[in-house]
Formats: structure tokens, C-alpha cells, sequence
């Protein structure tokens, strides 16, 4: 089963990096043809556009439900999905006691495929979040799927994050070079989250744009919340 | 071009704008318009991201600046399609543009109509990337309240404008002509579906069954394989048109024999069996009566009169069905007088024919007339999948080429296995025809061309006060602007008749049904005049996510209403 590392979650709080990377692109001789590059990502954009959660781990892929059933949206003129996760605890021996979902490129690329190329000048992201009940926590991530497997020995190529096993050891695989996060409590009505990339480079590909790890604390059968309008800006 | 002259990218752009004096906001169009400070909500929307970033007034200052008369670099609009009529009751649009510059980035939609309160209404937003394009989901009470609640029958321009916002000429789209509908879509739809959302590709079909009450955002899964439907996979189903009552062929796989057993169920209580199922397959295509008392039933190329009540059948004649001998995909009409079915003498399966005629035969309640041809085959064209509109006075049909299909394999023109077929026909068309007359129409605006797979197309019920106005849905092919790419899995939209258009084509470029997911294999949309809420499930859970379960009293009872946004 191949297994990915992720980099502890680091804490980025800073403020506003004020830098502007808008690009000053002419848009030469007219004609019918886009003049920008189709398959880099501009900015803003919504998450959900370019992202799936489709990263499960810890207790997640028996223990979450993922539906887009959601009372209502985080805000008046909220985009993208919303998304309502229903995370139960998993009494089972062996379970982890957390769960976690990243917002992938494609269903399990854990660092096989390429991910994301997206233009400069994002200076954050940006979610509307409420818990059922209030008082839900969960740390967000952003970036963050780093694999650290390059050139462990390896048999078969399932067991590298690479998906490439060769000379008997995993090949360097896809990886993002932003990692920063955000422990968020929730209440039971919408709050606008943002999370600064601060100084953070977000480098020539984004493998997640998104994620969450909620830790089941004792004695709670479930953790419920939502969670909307997902935007990088 | 003056965007050179404007220096820094990094000003922000509405200091720019002072800095060259914008002109006035009527500029871009031609004329005065004015929208009082008070009544800025139904005038103006803007999106979140420029909130955040500049004021409001600055935002809109933006699109002043000259217009571009540069075709190229104008945006284009792939989504609403030129010559839609929304629904009312549909509050989920995503907008979809092409953007030729990537300096772009500051967007505005504008509807224009004399219906509007104000003549304009106006959405100022960023890009949101999507493949090719950008797009934008306007915000449904937004757009309810100031824009197709204002226009109810009336038409309307959408363009999108673009601008670089820093102050540089702004680029306009060609004008998209929408018309509104007068009254909402009204009743319930039952949709045959190959498996769940986000499958992986390569799946097999399965077949599930979703319903919804027209207006809800999105639609719940209601015939399961294994739950619902006692076997695992599910054909082809119908539903009574007074909502009743659900009927659907069961099997173990789709891949298999090209029949199964006929299921009925009470749409209140799909989990219950109403008479015991035959050991032996017994059903393909069905068609329900209004009541759900009585229903057709297609099985090894002949059809049945099945007494819903007690499970009986009766064959009815091959001799009624003319020289074809064999009469296809039957539908009765809402008045119980009539039913429609393909005349062929060439199926290919249950499902499919690659000759055909629409026909009509009466019914007295207990027996059929001989089969009457409306619209025969001609020795270039088949006709198949007929539907009976609520007046009873139309059927929707779709039409193809005859002959070989190259993507079969061989080009016998003498051997079926060669020749096109009806089901997922890539060279469909939408047609109409009188009943009885037999005036045939083409609905070339539903169809949007040859080669997009448009066909079994079904009527809505009979709106309140419809204005001569009726609905049909259909699947297809075609391409959802930037979404979803043509020729991928076909999926359901929708075309409002305009029964005023005619002679000329009465139907309107047609709507992709927002409950769908991109990707999902959709087909087989029966409408049906109600929705009941379930009995056999846990309170809340009555009705789809986005409806409630709402006691009408008699006749109807309990049944699921859609909930729609609210509107100020």
C-alpha cells in the first residue's frame, strides 16, 4: 500500500505579503487564439475547479462521509462546492483516531502525476466553514503533500509515491513546495477563513489545494461541518 | 492599443481610472441609464473577491474605458447558448466565457431588457479558470429576485465585458438572446442514471434511478441497485404520470440478456414489492398510464397490456401493428385513449430499431385499434422514441439517417448488425408532431446540429399558466461550455416550446439541467405531475436534499415541494 508523508503542518500567520506578481502580458497581434498558456491555472481561482478531495487518509476512507448536502451556502455568492463531511468515530482496533481529505489534481496522485501549474501572484486562500454543532476543530493545510520517499528500496513501483520504482529505489515523485496551515475552530454559523501564503512560493506545481485533519477527541461519536466557496486569490 | 501607456501593473486599477476619467457607465452600450443609489442591489452584484478589493463604484468605473473594436480579443459566451429560454425555476447558472488575453481579468455580465426594472442588470466578478475558459455561478437568490423572477416571458441580452482593470479598453462579447418562461417547470422527473457521481472511468452501467422535484438544486438516488430494485442493475424504467407509481425492468447485469423482470412500485414506497415478480424476464421498455393502472410492456419484440392491479397480461396482436409487425418503445397519451410506438421490422434490441415509423393506435380501455402511421420512415430517414405531449395534441419523436453506420464494424447495408441504430444515435434530431394531423416540425434549436447524440426527448407536465408555452427533455452529447467537453457520457437538458414560433421551429436552445454531475451518464428523463414523499425511509428524508415533504391535502397528500431560494 503506498503511503505518503506529509511535512508537519507549519503555521503561517503572517500578514498580507503585499506582493503583486500580476503579469504585464501584451497581448500581441490580435488574433482568434488565447494568448496565455491554457494549462497553467490563473488566479483566483475556486478550488474545487481544479482540485478534488479525493486524498483520504487516517480513518477516512471508512469513517467520512463526503456530500455536497449542505443547509445552506457560506455566503450569498458563494462558487464552487460546497461540502458537507460527516466524520464518525471508528471504534475498530487499529483505528487512527483522525481523519484527513486533501483536494487532489486527480483521484490518488499522490505524487505520480504532475500537479497543478498555477500562475504567480495567489497571496492566499480563502473557505467559508461551519460545524453542526459549533466547536468542531480542524487543522486546514494548504500545499503540504510532500512525499519523502525518493530513493527508499523498493520492489514493486506501488510502493513509492512516485509510482516509479527504479534501481530498486522510489524515484523522486510530484510534490508541492507550499506547505502552510491553520488550526480553526468552527461555531455553527459560516465564518470566512483565510489562510496568507505570507512569503510562502507556492513553486512550479500545486499538488493539493486544499485540506483538513480533524483528530476525534474522546468520547465524541462525530465530528460534522461544512465547508464552501474554496478560493486561492 | 493604450493598455501600454498605463505604466504599473501594480497601481491598482481603479486609481487609474481617476487618473484618465472614466467615462459615464452608459457608455459601453449607448444611452442614459441610471440606477438610484437605493436600488443598487437590483442593479449591481459583485462578487466577493473585488469587495475585498477596491470600491464598488471603482469596480464598475472599470468599464467606461472605450470599447475595444477588436473582434478577437472580445469575449466569447459558451454558456447559456445563444436562443435559450431559461426556466424560472431554474436557479442554478453557471455562465461560461471565452477569454482571448490573459490581461483579463476583471469581468462583468450584463442582462438588458426592457422587462428589468432598471433596463439592466450587472455582475461584476473575476475570472474563475476552468479548461478553456472562465466561468461564473451566478448567485441563485441574486439572480432569482432581480433577474428571472423580473422576467417572466420576456427576452433579455447577456454579454460579458472584459476588462484588464487597469483602465485599458474593455472588450464585449456578441449579445446571447435569452427568453424567459412565463411560469415555472412544474412536476417531478425520474431519471435513469448508469451509476453514481464520480465513478471511476471504465465502470460498468448498473442503472440507478434519480427523482427530484423540478427546482430542486439537486436529485437523490431512488431506484438502487440491491435496495430499491431487488436485483443489481436496473434498464429501463416509467413512471405514471400522476407520480404514482414506478415501473422498471430488474436484471443482474446490463451486459447480459437483453431483458429482465418487470418491477412496479409505488413511488411512496419504493421498497415495498406491489405483486410478486415472474421468474422468468418478462419487461424491457415500458410504457405507465396516467393512473399507473395499466401499462405496456415491450418483451421478445412483442407488446403486452399489463393489469397493474392483479399482474395480468395480454399480448396485443402482432396483425395491429401493419407490415412492420412489431411496434417499439411504446408511450401512452395522458388521456388514456391512445398509445405511440415505433413501427419496425427491424430491432436491433429492446431498445433499439434501425427502421422505424411513428404510429398510434387507439385504446378503448380494454383493447387497441389497429396502428395508425403518423410519420412514416422514408428510404432515407427513421423515426423512433415518440412522447406524448399533456394536451395530448403532440408527440416529441427523435429522427436519423438510414444506412450503414461505419462505427459498427462492417457495411452491409443489407445486415442490420450494420446498419445505424436508434439508441444513443450520434445523428439524432428533435422532432414534433400534430396529433392526429401529422404537420411534422423540426426542433433544430433543441437539437444544436447534427452529431451530438440528441434524442429520447419526453414531455413535461402541462404548466399553469404556460402561455402556450411547453417543456421537453432529452439526452445528449453536446458540450456544456467549458465543462464538459461534446461526445463525453450524454447527459439531460432541457428546451421550452413556443407553440407561438410556430410555423417556424417552436423550440428554444435548450438548458443543461443543473442537478446533473459532470461526467454522469444520464438517460430516460419521465416527468410525472408530483413527487409523494416516501413512507419507508427515516423522518427528513422524505424527499431529496433540496425539497421538503409538504402535506397538500387531498388529492395529492404528502408530496416533495422544491425549496427555492429566497427571494427578497
Amino acid at each position: 500500500m503506498r503511503c505518503v508523508v506529509l511535512i508537519p503542518f507549519l503555521l503561517v500567520l503572517s500578514g498580507c505579503s503585499g506582493s503583486s506578481a500580476t503579469a504585464s502580458v501584451d497581448g500581441g497581434s490580435p488574433d482568434a487564439r488565447p494568448d496565455y498558456d491554457t494549462h497553467r491555472v490563473s488566479v483566483p481561482f475556486l478550488v474545487d475547479d481544479q482540485f478534488i478531495p479525493s486524498g483520504c487518509i487516517g480513518d477516512c476512507a471508512s469513517s467520512v462521509l463526503n456530500n455536497n448536502d449542505c443547509p445552506e451556502r457560506g455566503s450569498p455568492d458563494a462558487q464552487g462546492e460546497c461540502h458537507h463531511f460527516v466524520f464518525t468515530a471508528n471504534t475498530a482496533a487499529g483505528a487512527w483516531g483522525w481523519a484527513s481529505v486533501l483536494w487532489q489534481t486527480t483521484e490518488q496522485n499522490w505524487g505520480s502525476l504532475p500537479g497543478r501549474a498555477v500562475a504567480p501572484g495567489a497571496t492566499g486562500m480563502r473557505f467559508y466553514a461551519a460545524g453542526k454543532a459549533g466547536g468542531e476543530a480542524l487543522d486546514i493545510v494548504v500545499g503540504g503533500m510532500i512525499p519523502t520517499d525518493a530513493g527508499k528500496a523498493c520492489e514493486d513501483a506501488n510502493e513509492c509515491s512516485s509510482g516509479v520504482c527504479k534501481a530498486a529505489a522510489c524515484a523522486e515523485p510530484h510534490h508541492d513546495t507550499l506547505n502552510v496551515s491553520k488550526h480553526v475552530e468552527l461555531s455553527a454559523d459560516y465564518a470566512l477563513f483565510e489562510i496568507p501564503f505570507g512569503s510562502k512560493d507556492y513553486g512550479s506545481e500545486v499538488m493539493s489545494g486544499f485540506g483538513w485533519t480533524a483528530k476525534m477527541p474522546k468520547n465524541a461519536d462525530k465530528i460534522e461541518f461544512f465547508i464552501d466557496d474554496l478560493r486561492w486569490e | 492599443m493604450t493598455r501600454g501607456g498605463l505604466g504599473c501593473a501594480s497601481v491598482s486599477f481603479f486609481l487609474l481610472c481617476s487618473q484618465l476619467g472614466c467615462r459615464p457607465e452608459d457608455a459601453n452600450l449607448g444611452g442614459a441609464w441610471s440606477c438610484p443609489p437605493s436600488a443598487a442591489e437590483s442593479c449591481f452584484f459583485f462578487d466577493s473577491a473585488l469587495m475585498a478589493q477596491s470600491s464598488l463604484s471603482d469596480v464598475r468605473a472599470q468599464f467606461d474605458a472605450p470599447i475595444d473594436p477588436d473582434a478577437a480579443k472580445a469575449p466569447s459566451v459558451v454558456y447559456p447558448l445563444d436562443g435559450t429560454t431559461e426556466p424560472s425555476n431554474i436557479y442554478d447558472l453557471d455562465v461560461q466565457w471565452r477569454r482571448p488575453r490573459s490581461a483579463q481579468k476583471l469581468f462583468r455580465i450584463r442582462v438588458e431588457s426592457a422587462a428589468l426594472p432598471f433596463g439592466r442588470y450587472e455582475l461584476y466578478i473575476p475570472c474563475f479558470p476552468k479548461n478553456d475558459g472562465c466561468h461564473y455561478n451566478v448567485p441563485e437568490q441574486a439572480w432569482s429576485a432581480n433577474v428571472t423572477s423580473q422576467l417572466r416571458g420576456a427576452d433579455a441580452l447577456l454579454t460579458v465585458a472584459a476588462s484588464d482593470g487597469e483602465g485599458g479598453e474593455v472588450s464585449v462579447s456578441p449579445a446571447v438572446h435569452l427568453r424567459f418562461t412565463y411560469a415555472p417547470v412544474p412536476g417531478g422527473l425520474y431519471y435513469w442514471s448508469a451509476h453514481p457521481p464520480n465513478t471511476p472511468p471504465g465502470t460498468p452501467d448498473q442503472g440507478t434511478t434519480y427523482r427530484l422535484a423540478f427546482g430542486a438544486l439537486r436529485a437523490a438516488p431512488f431506484i438502487r441497485p440491491n435496495q430499491e430494485n431487488p436485483k443489481s442493475c436496473e434498464g429501463c424504467h416509467s413512471v405514471s404520470g400522476n407520480g404514482n407509481l414506478i415501473a422498471f425492468t430488474a436484471t443482474d447485469s446490463l451486459d447480459g440478456p437483453k431483458a429482465g423482470n418487470f418491477v412496479a412500485r409505488d413511488t411512496s414506497n419504493p421498497t415495498a414489492a406491489t405483486f410478486p415478480v415472474s421468474s422468468k424476464p418478462d419487461s424491457t421498455m415500458i410504457a405507465l398510464n396516467y393512473t399507473g393502472t395499466l401499462g405496456v410492456i415491450g418483451f421478445d419484440n412483442e407488446l403486452s397490456l399489463k393489469n397493474l392491479a392483479d399482474g395480468s397480461s395480454t399480448p396485443i396482436a402482432s396483425s395491429l401493428f401493419g407490415a412492420e409487425g412489431h411496434g417499439y418503445f411504446p408511450d401512452f397519451s395522458p388521456d388514456g385513449k391512445h398509445i405511440a410506438v415505433t413501427l419496425s421490422d427491424s430491432p436491433d434490441t429492446p431498445w433499439a430499431v434501425s427502421t422505424g415509423s411513428i404510429a398510434t393506435l387507439d385504446f378503448d380501455g380494454h383493447a387497441f385499434s389497429a396502428a395508425k402511421v403518423l410519420v412514416p420512415m422514408t428510404d432515407n430517414e427513421f423515426h423512433f422514441y415518440p412522447s406524448w405531449s399533456p394536451d395530448n395534441q403532440w408527440i416529441v419523436f427523435a429522427s436519423a439517417p438510414r444506412g450503414v453506420d461505419p462505427t459498427r464494424g462492417c457495411s452491409d447495408p443489407n445486415d442490420s448488425k450494420c446498419r445505424a441504430i436508434s439508441y444513443d444515435q450520434r445523428n439524432a434530431r428533435l422532432r414534433l408532431v400534430h396529433f392526429p394531423d401529422g404537420r411534422v416540425y423540426d426542433l433544430n434549436r433543441a437539437t444544436q446540429g447534427a452529431g451530438l447524440t440528441s434524442t429520447l426527448p419526453k414531455f413535461a407536465p402541462l404548466p399553469t399558466n404556460g402561455h402556450n408555452q411547453l417543456f421537453i427533455t432529452f439526452n445528449s452529447k453536446m458540450r456544456y461550455g467549458i465543462e464538459v467537453p461534446d461526445n463525453s457520457p450524454a447527459q439531460l437538458w432541457l428546451s421550452v416550446l413556443d407553440f407561438e414560433r410556430l410555423p417556424d421551429d417552436p423550440s428554444s436552445a435548450p438548458v443543461w439541467l443543473p442537478f446533473q454531475s459532470f461526467g454522469q451518464k444520464n438517460h430516460m428523463a419521465y416527468w410525472c405531475d408530483k413527487v409523494p414523499c416516501r413512507t419507508d425511509v427515516d423522518p427528513g428524508l422524505e424527499c431529496g436534499p433540496e425539497e421538503n415533504c409538504v402535506d397538500q391535502g387531498p388529492p395529492d397528500g404528502p408530496v416533495c415541494i422544491p425549496i427555492a431560494p429566497t427571494v427578497k
